[in-house]
């Protein structure tokens, strides 16, 4: 029992993690229909940034994500710009080879500027709480709270707003919306920017569990796309449910399989969903909502 | 939408009267065995082992971006999955030159167990679009590697294999690095002569159809997936072979050896020697090779010029080398 609510604390932890990049990845195909190959690598550099302002500059810890978000907002603004503005139009797979070129870039700017060795960053509340006799620290339940927040910006921010009935125009039926004046150039940066401030975000939260080093990004980002196509992309609460899912199979899967291939169980979600229901194991919706 | 439709305009119509299909016109099996004879002599001129490592990796990276022009540009089918290909190709053809005899037998068993996967992995993947097709295929590509990780008593895992065939044609052992890039360049040289004969056969025309055009092609009678599956087997197949020549040419390896950044460096290839022509695949495989020996002081900074060049590339150039001619002339004739 003990093992069990441990080994499930840590995939809940995990999948909010995996959520939140997965729900950027998500906003950005429902905005703009490309897949950002570059959003882990833009995890990655929320946590660097992390460590840097934390660390470096001794600066308290709710500024700190304040600050990570800011930046990470302008990384993806500036990313709009370098690898999807002049591509516009083309081909999607030429869209995947440029956010994966920007990726590598991060990855390789990452290693030039901090070095390759692991760094750990302190958690905001350090401490570890029991709950039926395991040990689970607070760090997990920040996550899970961050989440659940998030989640509700932003459900507000694409039901609520005039923003937010504009991307889902386009995610809707893009060709009708441009017709209806939806300004596509002004709402793909500002899209580019939330996606990467979530997955900034998820990186300050995931750094101080996993240690953070250039590769960090890059090996969750099949995770989240484990769960971007077993959420089926079409709610964004099934997205968010499908990567509580893979977590909770992988942490379970790891503890009671084997730890050696921890890593390849989400691969094994991925890959079977695709082979047999590409659609997504959520049903898509086919009619409208709004 | 594939490879070869990242350009903006499509070609000149053909003049009546002489309507040749592209793939009749130019003289491909003279240049073909010009590229052949003159990549003969290389070795001769740089003759330590040094050099000739380099020449031997420029061949095994020119057979696995051939192999992922096959899949990419041919069959329209982008793949992350190059690294798993190859790693498979490697194991395979250890454990078959070990057990069913020599290295040739390797050879065959790798390409055609890659060719199978590669043909699985299409039919299995037959209803993603090409951009989640990408995505299955780079966790297929992980996950290969990550169960030659495990399966050490297979792979050896991260202590790695030795005790390889080494490579022999008529009972003569090919030990020399010599003669192990005469015996890749054969290798080569017939893929490559397989690649021109394809462009001369109807399948080639009836696969840029299906890749181009997937539900016109299928309303027309052609069978587009199992078109496609053919181009992205072959391909597979390719990178196989391209494996299979890297472990019976180093004596020893690890699981070490197969990462995701192979793809990349294999995408970049393609991308710089253009995707226009089976030769791209060559160009850029040759320049990558030696272009870090020539930076060797800004060695830190390959991944960051790997990742602008990519850029470059795809906004400026999308043809690549092999296509410079073409890129440049519409850049003259709009000014």
């Amino acid at each position: 029992m003990e093992r069990f609510v441990s080994l499930l604390a840590n995939g809940i932890a995990n999948g909010s993690i995996y959520a939140l990049v997965a729900l950027g990845i998500v906003l950005l195909q429902k905005a703009t229909g490309i897949i950002n190959f570059a959003q882990g690598d833009l995890l990655t550099l929320g946590a660097f940034v992390g460590f840097w302002l934390l660390v470096k500059e001794g600066l308290p810890q709710p500024v700190v994500f304040g600050l990570v978000i800011v930046l990470l907002f302008a990384a993806g603004v500036a990313l709009e710009r370098v690898g999807y503005a002049p591509l516009r139009g083309r081909s999607p797979l030429v869209i995947v080879i440029s956010t994966f070129a920007l990726g590598l870039g991060i990855r390789a700017l990452l290693v030039l500027w901090q070095g390759t060795t692991p760094r750990d960053l302190p958690a905001p509340f350090g401490g570890t709480f029991s709950l039926f006799g395991a040990r689970i620290p607070q760090q997990s339940l920040l996550i899970v709270g961050v989440l659940a927040l998030v989640g509700v910006a932003v459900y507000l921010l694409f039901q609520k707003t005039a923003v937010g009935r504009q991307v889902r125009a386009l995610a809707v039926d893009r060709e009708t919306a441009l017709l209806m004046g939806i300004k596509v150039r002004r709402l793909s940066p500002l899209t580019f920017g939330v996606s990467a401030a979530l997955a900034g975000l998820a990186g300050v939260l995931v750094a101080p569990i996993l240690s953070v080093s250039p590769g960090l990004g890059f090996g969750l980002l099949l995770n989240a796309f484990a769960a971007v196509v077993l959420g089926g992309s079409e709610r964004l609460a099934g997205v968010a449910f499908a990567a509580m899912f893979v977590a909770v199979v992988q942490a379970l899967a790891a503890g009671y399989i084997s730890p050696n291939l921890v890593d390849a169980y989400p691969f094994l979600i991925l890959i079977l969903v695709l082979a047999v229901r590409p659609q997504g194991l959520v049903r898509s919706v086919t009619g409208v909502r709004y | 939408m594939s490879g070869t439709e990242l350009m903006e305009k499509p070609a000149a119509p053909a003049k009546l009267g002489r309507a040749i299909p592209p793939a009749f016109q130019g003289k491909q099996f003279p240049l073909l065995a010009v590229i052949v004879f003159l990549a003969l002599f290389p070795p001769l001129i740089q003759s330590d082992a040094y050099d000739l490592g380099l020449l031997n990796n420029v061949l095994i990276y020119s057979l696995l971006t051939l192999g992922f022009y096959w899949c990419f540009a041919l069959a329209g089918q982008f793949t992350f999955a190059v690294f798993g290909m190859y790693a498979v190709g490697a194991y395979v053809s250890v454990w078959a030159a070990r057990h069913l005899g020599g290295f040739w037998s390797g050879l065959v068993a790798a390409v055609v167990v890659t060719a199978a996967i590669g043909a699985l992995t299409k039919l299995a993947f037959a209803r993603c679009s090409e951009i989640y097709f990408a995505i299955a295929t780079m966790a297929l590509g992980s996950l290969i590697v990550i169960l030659f990780r495990e399966w050490t008593s297979f792979t050896g895992g991260y202590e790695g294999v030795s005790d390889i065939a080494v490579p022999s044609i008529f009972g003569y052992q090919l030990i020399s690095g010599q003669s192990k890039y005469y015996l890749g360049l054969g290798i080569l040289a017939v893929l490559l002569l397989l690649t021109v004969l394809f462009f001369r056969s109807p399948v080639a025309r009836d696969l840029a159809f299906a890749r181009d055009k997937g539900p016109v092609a299928a309303v027309t009678g052609l069978k587009p997936v199992r078109l496609q599956l053919m181009g992205f087997a072959v391909g597979s197949g390719i990178q196989g072979a391209a494996g299979s020549l890297y472990a019976h040419g180093s004596g020893f390896f690890s699981v070490e050896a197969f990462n995701i950044d192979l793809s990349l460096l294999v995408l970049l290839m393609l991308l710089l020697g253009g995707m226009v022509s089976m030769y791209g695949a060559i160009i850029g495989a040759v320049i990558l090779v030696y272009l870090p020996e020539f930076l060797r002081d800004a060695s830190k900074y390959a991944e960051v010029i790997y990742a602008l060049a990519i850029l470059v590339i795809i906004v400026a150039f999308p043809r690549g080398i092999a296509g410079l001619r073409h890129t440049l002339g519409r850049l003259v004739r709009r000014a």
